[in-house]
């Protein structure tokens, strides 16, 4: 009998994704109806939210393990629903300024993509990963090149098709030398075959791959070359959620990979050099890069490498502290990026500029978003009392405490030189004047969506307790 | 069931100590959301929603507080562990809350002295442009406060202890538009930063001896400490409680602290604040009753601040600026308690002080209301007949300052007096005498400084020009006046001493706090009887020589440019010159050398330039690779992917 308990949050997504599809032909176009179809698609994932935080206990397993709901798959569940809860509030500002004539395939694809990015989350075994990372790839294709009137779109749309492909391809390899070298697509399986495996070439070969194809979807350097101009030609709300939702499912991939499958003492000793390579280029290439940015959603792409550097510190060090920080730090990041996304694309949706130097004055026309990205930007950058301070506070202890000292500092040194792009919009927003002055408006929900983001991130920095309980429960489940 | 109900209450009141501190904070978030809010409601009806909100908040913490100093028994203490706010293997630090005999008094009397001035206020704010603002920084301020007071450990009583001072620096510079204003703030908050050095190294070397800030750990492992450690540990505390507490030498900025608002003066530079200092010491009594060597210059320096800031409040013509040296005064005395290791006493004085000088600022406050704002008292006299309620309540709490019996002062004054006199001293032993008689020279300055004051504002013929705009007080101002005029009768009957009948009950209250320190007992009684004695005798001269200066011999006395030795104290001792002279001469001479000397230009300047411009360039260079070309970015990838494996492979 097959189970599909661990499949209810996405069977709930496909169900509004299609619900949505079939409300778009019956109804003629009107306001009302896309109104309508927004809160159709916003309840559909609020509902999934709720069947993740109400059924989430339950250890269970659907199609002979494929799919397992551990919990580790609710905590990534929850951040990927969250983040696509907000992209869909980012999508109504958006398309009140850049009309499109079907903006309820939008919502659809958004739906699917979020589908393939929670399946991802709970993947016990590589083809079923695989499948569900597709599904996620595929419609961020069709999301980035969504507006297809405008040039940037389509040449966001058209690179990351094809380096994802590439990417895809790559990983596909690697992937089937693992499964040559255990002959099992079980990741628990793999873990014990690979125990008893003696090492040769052909498995690194398919760790290199697997790294480099896995890399491409969380930026990581040098894998990162798409990221800037995706995320600049992309629709703003497509761009928070690659930002974001992309990159969590992308991080549940390598913790399931490398944590569970490939993680035995032979493996570990190649595959964590390799990640303190690849955090460090991140690092150094992501906040480097990020300086010179004139467009906002091309500094945020630079800045989300760096993140992604810092993030993939807490699983080179393979302990319950890098771990724990890794989760955290995830958590964290979906509030203050998302947050950041949302302030920016209410703006840019009305001042019709992606320019940083456009966003002088803000002070004026709206006091909370400026207040809203002072916030986001200094958590981003690790400045105290903001969450993010205590997140970079955990993945560089937990990086020194393993002996990469080099790697702490290197962190902390290039998180004192990111604070010069962060705080430019800072310094833009809030010190600089411009002779408009006309006020932004912001709906009731979006003002909501902007306080509650402010607020996790501020009282994370002084209160993490209840989720570090949360935290520590869900690494202790994974690892001894 | 006796034993039941008591751990009842004993629950109850365990879950809702933090909203002492919760409650005004919510206050000022609401208040925060209102000054923000763009609705319909007018500025007046805003205001008095504001008012509202701020009052309600500082009334229900009042009413937590005195919940729990009613369910204070002896040995009683409540202590609420909200969770763990740092955690790390060497360094844990909860978030408790705890509330001993201490505490509880000391959070009841603060919370019901910030009510009545919360009320007052709405009433003295009115008209004012920042109504909604001031609410929010006073709320915050309670906040901040209580939080301090009910902390279980040093760093989070620290972080209380920043609160309150930023409070007070955002309601000194209130007023923002006159510069005069933002300088007293700075200069407030300058002056304490160099008192939190103090604190801030108290605290590392208390961690770094028994590795934990709580009070419980201090006084279960105080003998970690060495004697010379101790000492060390005790002088920084009170480097920190010297400018929070204003004592010599860091008390300049508590007469500029008077640019704020006058009920911002009863509460914050008055009653409470300036008052942490002292909390701060009494909480730590353990470790200074273990360092005579400290004690001792507590003492001194307390008494010496207490009488020069009296003899200067004789000479002042500004209304607050008496007060406010008269405050550094009190606290002097406050100060020789906790030196001579009178613990109980200090805090007596220290209640009975915030209710009386509060009575006295929020009277004041009411007679510059009436006046335009006038705080000369040579250009007042005579509002006796004009304000009647006003002279009243002034003149209750001036007594009760000049240390005149049966009002409160005299108890709490005396109880300082009698503590410095009869506790030996180990080292000096002719200290005690001396700390005494320069209290009672003090004590007669006091009586002195308060009754010319009086007698100038509300004796004899006015001398102002503002008298034809009075318009009557309003009952939210009246209110609170008379209820502190009240307590500062009777706050000082909780402290009668055993030698004239009394029962001493604050003394025994407090006991169950000081356990650890030897209970003080002489059989003396008539001796203290005689001071006592001295003590009244010593207030009435004072009060007599005021009254002969002023009101016998008026005019000359006002219209003389002061001479000689008054015209020192009318500069105040030109301490604030002194300090401008040297340090701040020093300062931007050494400031000045750096600049001048290319030293920030060629070296530091020079330094920084090339490290942004190094960085500039490596990403300038970077941007290169970034070109675009999908093909390029493959070979990158591939690249990458390509270079790992051949690592791999030659490590193998």
């Amino acid at each position: 009998m097959i189970r599909y308990s661990a499949f209810f949050p996405e069977l709930v997504l496909a169900i509004t994704a299609i619900l949505i599809i079939g409300l778009d032909l019956i109804f003629k176009k009107s306001k009302t109806k896309q109104s309508f179809l927004n809160w159709v698609s916003f309840s559909g994932v609020l509902f999934s939210i709720a069947i993740v935080c109400f059924d989430g206990n339950i250890l269970s397993t659907s199609f002979h393990q494929f799919l397992v709901t551990d919990p580790l798959a609710v905590f990534g569940k929850i951040i990927i629903l969250v983040s696509a809860l907000l992209t869909l509030l980012m999508t109504f500002r958006y398309f009140k300024s850049n009309t499109t004539e079907h903006q309820a395939e939008f919502l659809v694809i958004i739906l699917f993509a979020t589908i393939g990015a929670s399946a991802l989350t709970s993947a016990q075994e590589i083809i079923t990963l695989y499948v569900a990372l597709e599904t996620l790839t595929i419609s961020s294709y069709i999301l980035a090149a969504y507006m297809k009137r405008d040039a940037g779109s389509n040449e966001a749309g058209m690179k990351y098709l094809l380096l994802g492909a590439f990417s895809s391809a790559v990983l596909l390899f690697g992937f089937s030398y693992l499964y040559g070298a255990t002959a099992t697509t079980n990741i628990l399986k793999m873990n014990e075959r690979l125990m008893t495996e003696p090492l040769n070439a052909l498995i690194v070969l398919g760790i290199i791959f697997v790294i480099a194809g896995l890399s491409f979807k969380i930026s990581l350097a040098p894998f990162h070359m798409w990221t800037p101009d995706v995320y600049e030609g992309a629709p703003t709300p497509v761009t928070a959620y690659l930002s974001v939702a992309s990159k969590a499912a992308g991080f549940i991939a390598f913790i399931r990979i490398f944590l569970v499958a490939l993680n035995t003492p032979a493996l570990v000793h190649i595959w964590g050099g390799l990640f303190a390579v690849l955090a460090a280029l991140s690092i150094v290439i992501g906040n480097l890069s990020a300086i010179p940015q004139k467009n906002i959603k091309r500094m945020m792409a630079y800045s989300s490498v760096a993140q992604a550097g810092y993030i993939i510190i807490g699983l080179l060090v393979n302990n319950q502290l890098g771990l724990t920080a890794m989760l955290f730090y995830l958590f964290v990041y979906l509030f203050a990026n998302m947050g950041a996304f949302l302030a920016i694309v209410i703006v840019s949706s009305q001042i019709n500029s992606e320019q940083i130097d456009d966003f002088s004055g803000l002070w004026k026309r709206s006091p909370l978003i400026s207040m809203a990205l002072l916030i986001f930007m200094l958590s981003l950058a690790g400045v105290p009392p903001f969450a993010g301070f205590t997140g970079k506070w955990y993945l560089f202890g937990a990086a020194i405490q393993n002996g990469y000292l080099w790697l702490g500092l290197l962190g902390m040194i290039f998180s004192v030189i990111s604070l010069y792009y962060y705080l430019q919009i800072v310094r833009r927003t809030l010190v600089l004047d411009s002779p408009e002055n006309k006020p932004i408006s912001i709906s009731v929900i979006e003002k909501t969506a902007l306080i509650i983001c402010m607020l996790v991130t501020i009282v994370l920095g002084f209160y993490a307790t209840p989720l570090m309980h949360v935290i520590h429960r869900t690494v202790g489940s994974f690892m001894n | 069931m006796n034993n039941l109900e008591s751990t009842h209450h004993f629950l109850i009141a365990n879950t809702w100590i933090i909203w002492i501190v919760l409650a005004p904070l919510v206050g000022a978030l609401i208040n925060t959301g209102l000054f923000f809010s763009q609705n319909t409601l007018t500025q007046s009806q805003k205001q008095k929603i504001s008012a509202i909100i701020a009052c309600t908040a500082a009334g229900m913490a009042f009413l937590i507080s005195f919940f729990l100093f009613w369910h204070m028994h002896s040995q009683t203490i409540f202590v609420q562990t909200l969770f763990t706010w740092i955690n790390s293997s060497v360094f844990k630090v909860r978030f408790a809350l705890n509330v001993d005999s201490l505490s509880s008094i000391m959070i009841v009397f603060i919370t019901f002295v910030a009510f009545c001035i919360h009320v007052y206020s709405s009433g003295y704010m009115d008209h004012d442009e920042g109504f909604i603002r001031y609410f929010i920084f006073l709320n915050l301020f309670l906040s901040s406060m209580a939080l301090l007071i009910l902390s279980s450990n040093l760093l989070l009583m620290f972080i209380g202890w920043e609160g309150v001072g930023i409070c007070s620096y955002l309601l000194i510079s209130f007023w923002y538009q006159d510069p005069k204003n933002v300088q007293a703030g700075e200069k407030a908050i300058l002056l304490n930063r160099i008192g939190d050095v103090g604190f801030l190294l108290g605290l590392i070397v208390v961690f770094s001896t028994i590795h934990s800030f709580n009070f419980i750990d201090l006084e279960a492992h105080r003998h970690l400490f060495s004697p010379g450690l101790l000492t060390f540990v005790d002088l920084c505390f009170f480097w920190g409680a010297t400018a929070k507490s204003a004592q010599i030498p860091l008390y300049v900025w508590l007469p500029d602290a008077m640019a704020g608002p006058t009920p911002v003066s009863a509460l914050i530079h008055a009653a409470t604040m300036v008052t942490a200092g002292v909390y701060l010491l009494v909480r730590l009594n353990i470790l200074y009753f273990l360092s005579p060597e400290a004690s001792c210059v507590i003492a001194i320096t307390g008494v010496l601040t207490a009488f020069f800031a009296a003899t200067v409040a004789t000479v002042q013509n500004d209304m607050k600026k008496i007060l406010a040296y008269s405050t550094i005064s009190q606290l002097g005395y406050m100060m020789l308690a906790v030196g001579v290791g009178d613990y109980a006493s200090g805090i007596f004085h220290l209640i009975s002080h915030g209710f009386f000088k509060a009575c006295l600022f929020l009277s004041a406050g009411a007679v510059m209301h009436l006046l335009m704002q006038e705080q000369d008292i040579r250009k007042m006299g005579g509002l006796l007949k004009t304000f009647p309620l006003t002279a009243l309540v002034f003149l209750v709490s001036g007594l009760a300052l000049a240390g005149f019996p049966p009002f409160s002062g005299f108890f709490s004054k005396d109880a300082i007096l009698w503590g410095a006199f009869s506790h030996p001293n180990p080292l000096i032993p002719w200290l005690p005498t001396a700390l005494y008689t320069m209290g009672l020279i003090t004590a007669f300055l006091t009586a002195f400084y308060i009754s010319r004051m009086i007698i100038l504002i509300f004796w004899g013929e006015y001398r102002g020009n503002a008298l034809n705009h009075t318009h009557s007080l309003p009952w939210v101002m009246s209110v609170p006046m008379v209820i502190l005029a009240i307590g500062s009768l009777i706050v000082g009957w909780i402290g009668i001493p055993k030698a004239i009948g009394g029962k001493d009950w604050i003394n025994h209250f407090l006991h169950s706090t000081f356990f650890l320190i030897p209970r003080f007992t002489t059989n003396q009684d008539h001796l203290q009887v005689v001071l006592m004695l001295i003590s009244t005798l010593v207030s009435a001269s004072g009060i007599i020589l005021a009254w002969i200066r002023y009101v016998r011999y008026p005019k000359t006395r006002l219209e003389n440019q002061p001479q000689g030795f008054l015209k020192l104290l009318d500069h105040k001792y030109y301490i604030d010159e002194f300090y401008q002279k040297t340090i701040g001469r020093c300062t931007s001479w050494v400031a000045g050398w750096i600049s001048e000397w290319g030293i920030e230009n060629q070296i530091l300047g020079r330094l920084v330039d090339n490290i942004a411009l190094f960085f500039e360039k490596l990403s300038k260079g970077y941007q290169k690779i970034q070109s675009g070309l999908v093909r390029n970015y493959l070979f990158y990838m591939i690249l990458g992917a390509a270079v790992f494996f051949i690592v791999f492979v030659c490590n193998h």
